[in-house]
């Protein structure tokens, strides 16, 4: 396992309030909300209408956290199953028990596990890839962000969905300044400046040579989006959010 | 030798658990299953009535019954709700009444203002309904009908952290979303800690179904607005019209004392005569009807006839009189952790300007919206996150509507000069201003 101490220390904190969407981890909650638009839509209605009888899609959803985003694939039809990973005992604690309170969710397992220590993940025998790997606002809080989106990459067949904060002065006031020390909606030492990585730089990470050898990755649909405390989670295009095939 | 009972929990699993099967509840019911999103969904209704076996076959049982006193107002908004989740068609329309205008006027100063629905896109004010009309055609929608569990709510608790409902014939039924759809009394809202804001009118309001002389061409809502509260005449099909008249309580007790002959009277004279009439009336003896109708005809026959007014009542339908306290209620809340309120659960209002049912189709189409994105975002449908986007489209719209209403109300609930003079003043002005109007029918749509 290799998840740095400090954000590991840092996120088993916040284990017992991740499920209450009226607790400090409200705004994850409707961020959440915003990722499962951001994936419907890049899927789109092929595979999110109901109507539709596709074949069911597998996802790894890597850092997982206390599960917001592993519960809610799980719960869609186009999932056959979700592996949830993440480096954090207390958190992974709080998504087992989490995963109980509704009884329908057993396509839907949890693994301690760091992104860079990928290698023996398999979704099955057979198949040793997922057709969806998400990582949201995981590459902030790496070491070796290039390296684990490589290892990332190399785990999906299809999409790999990701998010992560862009180095601009406007995400240092909103998240850092803003966020953690003046209006306190997120706690302090969240986020860690030096590690955020703009849209660009990933760019070039996922259509470098490095990580996309054979040229088969492409970036489908890239998204920005801001907290407005008063009026919520606003999308913009060209900038954070991030989905690549 | 001993025996062990097993004490296991063996309660019933339902996705959504609707508490009441009036048209709010049914309405829920019938929109899910028609919804692609939310149609997987396990969804039971519960009512105390036998509502399967007295409005299943309806349609075919009542083509010549009298029209029952419950009739409500249904808005072009709801109809076209009722459309999209297939429970229109089954409406039957021989029983109902499209009217394209309403006239209010002032009982003491005659002013009057018209809504005419043609200068508005949606080609009429609303139609005119029996509540069983609507019930029986969200019954037949779909595969409603088999979600009717038919028993008395005894107990709402929670057990392993979700709502449980004990029912009557023993049966306990477990939901993630429990919903009470279940009036004004919400033994749900009350399971939930959820209080109300409001007050009483001090008023009743009295309704009836009534038979005219003969069928108005027009097709025309009447509303009188009197100092004890307005006097309502809402249109229905085969020269007939149901009454509802806000007055105050011993007047509506004194009403319904009346025998037929002598409560068809007082319609009319409630219609055409002044207040200071009504007020002499009110105080002869509700029994003596050879002396109210007295009193009624010759009053009546020193009037010109006046063709703007509702046509006469011949007689009212026996056994069509009822009452029913008047109250303006809001719950502080729509939503809390596994439950939502839908319809007069949620809040009551004054009859006034018929709003009461199309509120609760406005709360049913918001909630179906939140639970279909919840779905669509893969959230657990009980949970907050999944019902917060409910109350934010539909609370403030009716907290509006509510404020609406309770002005118009108190605006004509009095005798007082100079303000007689000033609501006289404004209705004119209002009755020339076509944009203001227009707004006016919209919001209440």
């Amino acid at each position: 396992m290799q998840g740095n101490k400090t954000e590991m220390a840092h996120f088993a904190a916040l284990a017992k309030s991740w499920w209450n969407p009226r607790g400090p981890q409200r705004i994850l909650h409707k961020m959440n909300n915003m990722r499962m638009d951001f994936i419907n839509s890049t899927l789109g209605p092929s595979i999110t209408d109901p109507n539709q009888n596709t074949s069911k899609l597998t996802v790894l959803d890597i850092g997982c956290g206390g599960g917001l985003l592993s519960e809610s694939l799980a719960r869609r039809h186009y999932v056959q199953s979700v592996l949830g990973i993440d480096v954090t005992p207390e958190v992974l604690a709080v998504a087992n028990s989490h995963k109980l309170v509704d009884p329908k969710l057993t396509n839907l397992k949890y693994e301690l596990r760091s992104v860079m220590d990928l290698e023996s993940v398999k979704q099955s025998a057979e198949k040793p890839t997922f057709d969806i790997v998400t990582m949201f606002e995981v590459l902030e809080h790496l070491d070796d962000p290039k390296e684990a989106l490589k290892l990332a990459m190399s785990k999906s067949s299809q999409y790999v969905f990701l998010s992560t904060i862009n180095r601009t002065l406007a995400a240092y006031i909103s998240t850092i300044a803003l966020g953690e020390y003046v209006l306190n909606i997120v706690p302090p030492g969240t986020h860690t400046w030096s590690k955020y990585i703009n849209a660009t730089e990933l760019e070039s990470y996922v259509l470098g040579s490095g990580v996309n050898s054979e040229s088969i990755w492409d970036v489908e649909k890239l998204q920005g989006c801001i907290y407005l405390p008063g009026t919520g989670w606003v999308r913009f295009d060209d900038q954070s959010n991030y989905s690549t095939k | 030798m001993l025996r062990f009972r097993r004490l296991v929990h063996t309660a019933i699993k339902k996705d959504i658990l609707v508490v009441g099967g009036g048209p709010a509840g049914l309405s829920l019911v019938t929109a899910l299953k028609n919804s692609a999103l939310t149609r997987h969904l396990d969804v039971a209704v519960v009512d105390g009535q036998p509502i399967v076996e007295r409005l299943g076959n309806w349609a075919a049982n009542n083509k010549t019954t009298e029209f029952e006193n419950r009739v409500i107002s249904v808005t072009p908004g709801s109809v076209s709700f009722l459309e999209k989740i297939g429970a229109w068609e089954n409406v039957v329309h021989e029983r109902t009444l499209a009217y394209d205008e309403m006239m209010i006027w002032d009982g003491e100063s005659g002013a009057r203002i018209e809504f005419d629905a043609f200068d508005s896109a949606t080609g009429t004010v609303a139609t005119m309904i029996e509540n069983s009309n609507v019930q029986q055609a969200l019954l037949n929608t779909g595969n409603t009908r088999d979600t009717v569990i038919q028993a008395q709510v005894e107990k709402i608790h929670t057990v392993n952290g979700l709502p449980t409902v004990k029912l009557n014939n023993g049966i306990e039924i477990e939901a993630r979303l429990l919903v009470g759809a279940d009036g004004q009394n919400s033994p749900v809202r009350q399971f939930a800690g959820i209080t109300t804001e409001g007050w009483d009118y001090s008023r009743h309001g009295v309704v009836a179904t009534m038979h005219l002389e003969f069928d108005d061409f027009k097709q025309t809502a009447y509303q009188r607005m009197l100092k004890t509260g307005p006097l309502a005449f809402l249109p229905l099909p085969n020269a007939t019209a149901t009454l509802v008249w806000s007055t105050y309580p011993e007047r509506a007790q004194w009403l319904k004392q009346l025998e037929p002959q002598a409560f068809t009277a007082m319609v009319n004279a409630g219609v055409r005569l002044d207040m200071a009439d009504l007020d002499y009336l009110h105080s002869l003896d509700p029994k003596n009807t050879d002396e109210i109708i007295y009193e009624v005809t010759w009053r009546l026959n020193t009037l010109d006839e006046d063709d703007t007014l509702p046509t006469r009542v011949e007689s009212i339908v026996p056994k069509s009189v009822a009452s029913f306290p008047l109250k303006l209620r809001q719950a502080d809340e729509y939503i809390s952790e596994r439950v939502a309120l839908v319809g007069d659960a949620a809040h009551a209002t004054h009859p006034l300007t018929g709003q009461g049912l199309n509120m609760g189709q406005r709360d049913v189409a918001a909630l179906v919206a939140a639970l279909e994105l919840a779905v669509s975002r893969g959230l657990d449908i009980g949970s907050l996150d999944a019902l917060e986007p409910y109350p934010r489209r539909a609370y403030l719209q009716n907290q509006l509507l509510l404020g609406v209403n309770d002005s118009l109300y108190k605006l004509y609930s009095t005798d007082c000069e100079p303000i007689v003079r000033l609501r006289t003043l404004g209705v004119q002005v209002l009755n020339k201003l076509g944009f203001v109007k227009n707004k006016l029918v919209e919001m209440a749509d």
